[in-house]
């Protein structure tokens, strides 16, 4: 599903390296941590699956295309096999949680009747069908990263990338949104989530990718967070 | 993928809704600016009409002599004979003892001692009234009769004329440049708040690309936005430029500007400049939030 191949990608003009001959694999339906200190690169990671960023070198494959060959206008529909999830949210504040998921639909033209049924069968999913007409302000941080990841969700995209997903959220909000992230991975949804969060790394025994200054320190089916490697 | 209708009609108008204080000063800009580029540009065609009114207005004015009685007299005939095959001359005509009479007890009306002076039309010389094509022309026809036999005098404004050309000439350029200036100052205004009104909804902008808008869903309805606040904001320039124009005509006629007095622009031409500012307003808006918008779509 992700092939990274001797992937380097620098920053400021090479000044800062961010992943250095980065090279994996992330395989259909696998839910996959990638874990590291700060600056380890996993970001970068995440943004150049989406061609959110270009690699300095080496080649990036997602759903069976080589994305450094994709052309310009290409990219919008690469980026909806993909959902993504973020630390901070990225909800829209003068949105409902029902228009908020529905934009994710309505930008690539799928059809209002479409909409009408995706949204709430989405919304019943992560469990917020009732607060549908709420707006992002009106709801706690996790029910914020629900709706999140239903945007992310409803499109029923091939893979969720999700980068710091509980950042911001308390251990019992984290517990609930990993088992949504679960329930998301068993319906054959790659998950590839890049966290701090060591008790949720070693209580869900998935497998782990740690990154330390751009390279991959270990690749680990089944891991835990780490030794030492700082939290 | 088709982008329907109904989408940019609910994401323009819910936008527009939304961001009304940014609308507002987009159409606030909009139509200060392009009322101005309208004042500007009316009163150049003001201008225009007026020199136009000027200059066929402009009588040249050949006194005869003594001798000469009426257009029979052969002296007459043959200056009116050159004046018909001049083509500098737009009109001519024949002044004889009895109008020229009559014209003299007209100005004079109400003065006794005028009145009194002359008694009989055979007391006032003839005359040739012409129009000419081009004011600028006359020193140089007068020039020609000026020494004709039986020719008196040949009148004209001489430095009025040439005065009037240089100002004339001057408020033309003026107020094309005027005009120019205050349409580029314009844009640059316009283009300013619809970049900051787009860098407000940066976020909105970054959202749609996360889940895979092409560019040009994102752009469609931020266009149809701008198109239609450069469209009302050209519609209240329009009535500011109409409110300035109707002002600037009343200050002129309450302080009696002899040379402004002849100003004035058809209908028809009014509407060409509103038209202009119409279209002008819609594109600057459409195509100002393209521009805005591109250094938040490159991928």
């Amino acid at each position: 599903m992700i092939r990274f191949e001797n992937v380097t990608k620098t920053y400021k003009e090479g000044a800062v390296t961010a992943l250095e001959a980065c090279t994996t694999e992330i395989q259909k339906g696998e839910f996959v941590f990638l874990v590291g200190s700060s600056g380890s690169g996993k970001t970068t990671f995440l943004k150049l699956v989406l061609r959110d960023e270009m690699p300095d070198s080496g080649k990036i494959w997602v759903a069976g295309k080589q994305i450094g060959k994709l052309s310009h206008w290409k990219v919008p529909y690469l980026r909806r096999n993909i959902g993504c999830v973020f630390q901070d949210f990225r909800l829209l504040p003068n949105r409902t949680v029902h228009e908020n998921v529905a934009f994710a639909l309505e930008v690539i033209g799928r059809p209002r009747h479409v909409i009408d049924a995706q949204v709430p069968q989405v919304l019943e999913l992560v469990g917020l069908l009732k607060k549908r007409e709420r707006f992002p302000e009106e709801l706690s941080g996790g029910e914020q990263q629900r709706v999140a990841i239903a945007r992310a969700f409803v499109n029923r995209p091939l893979v969720l990338l999700a980068d710091e997903p509980t950042g911001n959220l308390d251990p019992a909000t984290t517990r609930g949104i990993m088992r949504l992230l679960d329930r998301i991975n068993k319906t054959g949804t790659t998950v590839v989530m890049a966290t701090h969060d060591f008790v949720i790394v070693d209580s869900m025994r998935r497998r782990v990718i740690e990154l330390s200054q751009g390279r991959v320190m270990r690749d680990q089916v089944r891991g835990i967070y780490g030794y030492g490697t700082g939290t | 993928m088709a982008i329907s209708v109904e989408y940019v009609v609910k994401e323009t108008t819910n936008n527009l809704w939304r961001n009304w204080m940014v609308s507002l000063a987009a159409v606030v800009t909009v139509a200060f600016s392009l009322s101005f580029v309208g004042v500007a540009l009316l009163f150049r065609q003001e201008v225009d009409n007026a020199t136009a009114r000027w200059q066929s207005g402009v009588t040249l004015a050949i006194f005869m002599d003594q001798s000469v009685q009426s257009i029979h007299n052969p002296q007459a005939k043959a200056v009116a004979d050159q004046l018909g095959n001049m083509s500098q001359v737009a009109k001519a005509s024949f002044c004889n003892q009895k109008c020229a009479y009559n014209e003299y007890r007209q100005m004079f009306r109400g003065d006794p001692t005028m009145e009194s002076a002359i008694t009989s039309p055979s007391q006032l010389p003839v005359s040739f009234r012409i129009k000419l094509k081009n004011a600028s022309q006359a020193s140089s026809v007068g020039a020609i009769f000026n020494n004709q036999p039986a020719v008196q005098a040949v009148e004209y404004a001489k430095g009025e004329v040439e005065q009037l050309l240089k100002i004339s000439n001057f408020l033309q350029v003026a107020s094309l440049v005027a005009a120019a200036a205050l349409l580029v100052s314009s844009i640059v205004l316009i283009l300013n708040s619809i970049r900051l009104a787009i860098f407000a909804r940066r976020k909105e902008v970054e959202v749609m690309k996360l889940v895979g808008a092409t560019n040009w869903f994102i752009r469609i309805p931020f266009m149809a936005e701008g198109l239609i606040q450069g469209l009302i904001g050209a519609v209240i320039g329009c009535g500011l430029t109409a409110f300035f124009v109707d002002e600037f005509r009343k200050l002129i006629s309450q302080n009696k500007i002899q040379l402004l007095q002849p100003m004035t622009a058809t209908a028809g031409e009014t509407l060409v400049v509103y038209i202009l500012l119409l279209i002008f307003g819609s594109l600057v808006g459409a195509g100002g939030s393209a521009i805005a918008l591109r250094r938040f779509l490159d991928v």
